[in-house]
């Protein structure tokens, strides 16, 4: 039995910011490279799929509401089968919170602190972020109630100030010969919002409510509709081709914010600064995952878990800071980020469907 | 055990607040070179429009031998100028009397070279400051340049994080570093000066407010024609009127400050200004509007391979003046109506006339007819769109205009 517990509307927010994270950044790159002005019904329908695969992520979670992911995992598959499964998630995770490390240095670099060298950058947000998850998930849970409303109110800031630089024309043809790319666009819409795997780890810790299910989609939705209106918004200021040549859009929509009067030219910098606190509580919960599959994997005791911590910090510094191009560490990170599918597509599934299976027999029984 | 912990938390803030306390990036705000207005004519220099030097001035000989830089491959293109507010004479009086050069309030720094980004580097040869783009108001374009082409020049401004999407970017007709030379009456910088002067499209239709290099850069990426707004200047004074009208690219030529009025019209880009027409029966009067509100509908008409398009014009304005006329009593409805049949025929008449100019002087599609044809009727772009710019030319447009006074005056 867990002493901490999180309240239903804390899995709103530890949902939502399991989403939301470096990808805020270049999500409508990688959408309208798929599909073009169309981008933007590709990321309904693949938010639509994520809302599918993720409640039967909840499921799974609910079948076992006293495990995390990694114990349901040894738990149904038994101790060696159960590791050999858990591997592939401890890979995912911690190349995808180094790379997710790496982007937000280079992002960093390239629009506030030019001169600063990436490792400090990396070093410091680990450090915050680790410090988070030494004081526990209650303290997460804590961090995200206070970031969370300023980060969705940066968002939406950045979504409604460009409005009189939008052109409706930019979004059309509407799916003129466009929708094979559509449907291909869809994949790609939905591994945006793989991080609803995130609840797998913390239900357990969570008050059992009727509700906690609709404050889940709620967490769900919220990212969905964000993701969605900034690529819509981005398509109708920049245009499809015109994003292509971007390398960060929505560094570059928050930018092209104009305030009258010359007191505040550099509104972006309030949106850098607030976009580090989003990228802060990813790498918080990417980096409570990941310790929880390596206290798992490696079948540790909960009071080692600072040294897993920073042995994990320290792994992430060497991946972030291993490849040296930038440009081959967005498409590193995109690869990555395509796995993505292959866990809430297949895997996720599987164990979902495995544990019914044997919480049926453990019924019977 | 709980000691230790205590030394190691210490240790930590203390090596945390050795980190936080100043970071790679600090710079003093008096040893940043903010750059007001940027500069770029053609090298070298057509020789119509040299520079003239003062009697305190370095000679022209002199001044190259600082402007000029050892390039690593090709020859000098351009020559890039930047305005620098000197921040130690900002409280001093204003004005053109002011121009000695101790007494200036802003450095005007030329560098020759090849690569944008490689005149700014050597800038930094000549000043102690580090030169800083976020404040950057003005883009100035000599015409020679222009016509060059913008795409190869741009890339740096789209590039660099530090330059912005909001930058004003202008044509000029002679010298582009001589709009920065002019020493205005009443603002500190001749950059600042410039700028402010596009807060009033909302009362002169006749310059090109949309002017931003996010839209140039959208356009060109979009391959679109455009116009940018033309500026001209004298010793202490900066008039944007007209445009640079731009065609694959490249300027074709200058549009006049009515031609741009229309094109505002049929843009949707129009914000506000005035128009004046004389009086509907007999008398030798003259009546202004002034246009509150405008809204153009561009309709693409396609029959099989041909497209023609239909433009509704949609204008209320206020009646603000007569000239040689006594309205008193005349205000009736009648009259108004008259006028704004007048005003219809007028605001007809020149989006016709500045249409054909476009098709035949420039064949420069800058109503971005094209884009409304890839939006409305993908079917026909497929097929025909690779040939638009030949289509073009010879486009049939017609033009309707529904114009309603709304207030009188008191």
């Amino acid at each position: 039995m867990k002493e901490e517990r999180l309240m239903p509307p804390q899995v709103m927010t530890l949902t939502a910011c399991g989403i939301l994270g470096i990808d805020i950044l270049i999500v409508q790159r990688d959408m309208v490279g798929v599909a073009g002005q169309d981008a933007w019904i590709s990321l309904i329908l693949g938010g639509m799929t994520a809302m599918i695969l993720g409640s039967v992520c909840y499921y799974l979670a609910h079948l076992y509401p006293e495990m995390d992911l990694p114990q349901i995992l040894l738990h149904i598959f038994g101790d060696f089968f159960g590791r050999i499964i858990l591997l592939p998630f401890i890979v995912y995770d911690v190349l995808y919170l180094g790379m997710s490390l790496r982007i937000f240095a280079q992002a960093l670099k390239m629009f506030l602190l030019s001169a600063t060298p990436m490792l400090p950058i990396v070093v410091l947000i680990l450090l915050a972020a680790g410090y988070a998850v030494c004081k526990g998930v209650f303290a997460i849970g804590g961090i995200m109630d206070i970031i969370f409303p300023l980060c969705a109110v940066t968002i939406l800031g950045i979504l409604l100030m460009p409005m009189n630089q939008i052109h409706l024309s930019n979004l059309k043809p509407i799916l003129y010969k466009n929708t094979g790319n559509v449907v291909k666009g869809i994949l790609t819409g939905y591994q945006q919002f793989t991080g609803y795997g995130t609840i797998a780890y913390f239900y357990c810790y969570t008050q059992k409510t009727k509700g906690t299910f609709k404050w889940y989609l709620a967490g769900l939705g919220i990212p969905i509709f964000l993701y969605i209106a900034l690529t819509l918004i981005t398509i109708m200021v920049f245009g499809p081709t015109d994003i292509g040549y971007l390398t960060y859009p929505t560094l570059t929509l928050a930018k092209s914010i104009e305030i009258p009067g010359t007191f505040l030219e550099r509104a972006e910098s309030f949106a850098a600064i607030l976009w580090i606190n989003i990228v802060f509580v990813s790498v918080a919960l990417l980096l409570f995952r990941t310790k929880r599959n390596f206290l798992e994997l490696l079948h540790m005791k909960t009071k080692h878990q600072n040294y897993v911590i920073w042995g994990i910090a320290l792994l992430l510094i060497g991946i972030a800071l291993f490849i040296r191009s930038g440009t081959e560490a967005i498409s590193f990170f995109s690869k990555i980020k395509k796995s993505s599918r292959i866990f809430g597509l297949l895997i996720f599934p599987f164990i979902t469907a495995m544990g019914y299976i044997k919480k049926r027999r453990e019924t019977r029984a | 055990m709980r000691h230790s912990l205590k030394r190691s938390s210490l240790l930590l803030f203390l090596i945390g607040a050795l980190l936080l306390t100043g970071c790679w990036d600090q710079k003093d705000i008096d040893t940043r070179g903010y750059v007001l207005g940027l500069a770029i004519d053609s090298y070298p220099p057509d020789p119509q429009s040299s520079e003239s030097t003062g009697p305190n001035q370095a000679s022209p000989q002199e001044e190259e031998k600082l402007e000029k830089m050892q390039l690593h491959t090709g020859e000098p293109g351009y020559a890039m100028t930047i305005q620098l507010p000197i921040l130690a004479n900002a409280d001093m009086p204003e004005g053109p009397g002011i121009q000695s050069a101790e007494g200036s309030q802003s450095w005007e720094i030329t560098q020759i070279g090849n690569s944008f980004f490689s005149i700014n580097r050597e800038m930094a040869s000549r000043t102690g400051l580090s030169l800083y783009y976020e404040h950057l108001q003005v883009l100035i374009l000599s015409e020679e340049v222009a016509r060059k082409g913008l795409i190869n020049i741009l890339d740096m401004f789209m590039r660099e994080p530090e330059m912005r999407r909001g930058i004003k970017v202008l044509i000029c007709p002679g010298e582009a570093k001589s709009i920065l030379d002019v020493v205005p009456r009443i603002d500190k910088y001749s950059s600042v000066y410039l700028s402010g002067i596009f807060d009033n499209s909302s009362r002169n239709s006749r310059m090109v407010y949309h002017t931003n290099m996010g839209d140039v850069i959208c356009a060109l990426h979009d391959g679109h024609d455009f116009v940018l707004a033309k500026v001209i200047s004298t010793k202490d004074e900066n008039k944007a009127s007209g445009g640079a009208v731009f065609h694959n690219g490249r300027m074709a030529g200058w549009a006049t400050e009515m031609e741009v009025e229309a094109i505002n019209l049929i843009r949707n880009t129009y914000e506000g200004g005035v128009i004046t027409v004389d009086t509907p029966k007999g008398e030798e009067g003259r009546v202004a509007m002034e246009i509150t509100n405008e809204k153009a509908e561009i309709t693409p008409i396609v029959n099989g391979d041909q497209v023609s398009f239909r433009i509704d014009i949609k204008v209320e304005g206020d009646y603000s003046e007569d000239i040689n006329l006594h309205t008193h009593e005349k205000l009736s409805e009648p009259f108004l109506k008259s006028l704004e049949a007048e005003y219809e025929k007028e605001i007809q008449d020149l989006c016709t006339e500045t249409i054909e100019s476009m098709q035949e002087k420039f064949k420069a599609d800058v109503f971005q007819f094209d884009r409304i044809l890839q939006a409305g009727e993908p079917a026909y772009w497929e097929r025909m769109g690779s040939d638009w710019n030949s289509i073009y030319p010879d486009v049939g447009v017609t033009v309707h205009a529904d114009v309603h006074i709304i207030l009188t005056g008191i």
